[in-house]
C-alpha cells in the first residue's frame, strides 16, 4: 500500500470518506503501528491488540462520514481505540478470563526474569483502566491535557488529577521491586 | 516536609504551563529541594517510558489488517447495492399501485344519454312504437338512477 506523504491525514480522510479505498489503506499505513503499539501496552496480548486494531479501523471505516474537523485524525483514531479496548475489557470481565501471551506475559512474569525487577509495562498493568489509559496516552502517545481529555470523554481538571494519582501509584510500585 | 507548588509540577514537566508560568516555576526549582526532587521523580518515571521498545506490525499483522478492511469495504459496498435495489424494488411497487389507484375504470353511461344517441339515429323514425318504448323505458331507468 502506498502512502502519499504530501497529503494530510483530512486529505487522506476526505478521499477515504469519498470511497477512495486506496485513500483510506493509506490512513491505516499511516497510523496501524501507533495505535498497535498503544493497544499492545494497554492489552499486554498481541493476538487482542491485532483484533482490536482491525476493529478500531472498521469503526473508522463505518465513520468516516461522521468525522468532524474539530479534532485531529490521530486523536479521532486514538478515541475509537480506546473505546474498543473498553469494550474489550467489558468483554474480558464477563468471560471472567485473564490475558495470556507468549510474547507480552503478565506482571507477575515479568517481575521474574530479572530477579525482583518490575519493568513498566508490568507495573502498568497493576494499575486500573483509567489510570492505565491516561498514563498511556500522556507518556506513549504524547498527547496533550486537552487531547487526552478529547479522547477519554472527560474534562481536562479529571486528566490532571487522574494523571498525578496514577503517576504516584506506579512510582511507588516501580519503587517497591527496586 | 512539604512546597505548595509541588502541584503545579506535573503541568510543567507534561510542557502544560503558560511560558510565563513556567519561567516562574523554574525560579522556584532553583531554590526548592522539595520540588526539585519531585520534577527528577516525575522525568525518571517519563524516561522509563521512553526506555520502552513499542511494538510494531509485522508484516503479517499489517497484511492481515489490510485484508480485513478489503472484506469491511467489500461487505459496505454490496449492502449499499441491496439497499439500493431495495429502493428501487419500494418504488416500483408504490409506483404501480399509484398507477392501479390512479386509472378509474370506464363509467357506463348513463340511459339518458343512450337514449339520446339512439333518438337522434333514428331521425325520422323516433316517432314509431318501438322508438317510443324504448325513449321511455330510456327515462323511467335515468329516474331509477338518480340519487
Amino acid at each position: 500500500m502506498q502512502s502519499n506523504r504530501s497529503e494530510s491525514d483530512f486529505e487522506l480522510l476526505k478521499r477515504s470518506a469519498d470511497g477512495n479505498a486506496a485513500a483510506f489503506h493509506a490512513l491505516v499505513d499511516r497510523h496501524a503501528d501507533r495505535l498497535f503499539a498503544l493497544a499492545v501496552s494497554l492489552l499486554r496480548n498481541h493476538a487482542d491488540a491485532e483484533d482490536v486494531l482491525q476493529e478500531t479501523l472498521a469503526g473508522a471505516y463505518r465513520g468516516l462520514a461522521k468525522f468532524e474537523q474539530r479534532a485531529s485524525v490521530k486523536t479521532w483514531l486514538t478515541r475509537i481505540l480506546i473505546l474498543q479496548i473498553a469494550k474489550w475489557r467489558r468483554d474480558q470481565k464477563s468471560r471472567r478470563s485473564e490475558p495470556i501471551d507468549p510474547q507480552s506475559a503478565s506482571p507477575a512474569d515479568h517481575e521474574s526474569s530479572a530477579g525482583h525487577r518490575m519493568d513498566v509495562h508490568a507495573a502498568l498493568a497493576t494499575l486500573s483502566p483509567e489510570h492505565q489509559d491516561v498514563l498511556v496516552l500522556r507518556e506513549f502517545e504524547q498527547l496533550s491535557y486537552e487531547e487526552i481529555a478529547d479522547v477519554l470523554g472527560v474534562p481536562r481538571g479529571t486528566v490532571e488529577s487522574r494523571l498525578f494519582r496514577a503517576r504516584a501509584e506506579l512510582r511507588d510500585k516501580l519503587k517497591a521491586y527496586r | 516536609m512539604n512546597c505548595d507548588r509541588t502541584s503545579k509540577l506535573p503541568a510543567y514537566h507534561d510542557g502544560e504551563l503558560s511560558p510565563a508560568e513556567a519561567a516562574e516555576l523554574e525560579s522556584h526549582l532553583s531554590a526548592c529541594l522539595i520540588c526539585s526532587a519531585e520534577l527528577a521523580d516525575l522525568r525518571g518515571l517519563s524516561m522509563q517510558f521512553a526506555q520502552v521498545e513499542q511494538p510494531r506490525l509485522s508484516q503479517i499483522e499489517r497484511h492481515r489488517v489490510h485484508r480485513a478492511l478489503d472484506a469491511i469495504m467489500e461487505r459496505a459496498v454490496v449492502r449499499f447495492a441491496w439497499s439500493l435495489s431495495g429502493v428501487a424494488a419500494a418504488v416500483l411497487i408504490v409506483g404501480t399501485f399509484w398507477l392501479s389507484q390512479a386509472t378509474e375504470p370506464v363509467q357506463a353511461a348513463p340511459p339518458w344519454v343512450d337514449a339520446a344517441v339512439y333518438a337522434h339515429s333514428l331521425g325520422d323514425n323516433a316517432q314509431s312504437p318501438a322508438a317510443q318504448w324504448y325513449l321511455a323505458d330510456a327515462s323511467q331507468r335515468s329516474a331509477d338512477d338518480t340519487p
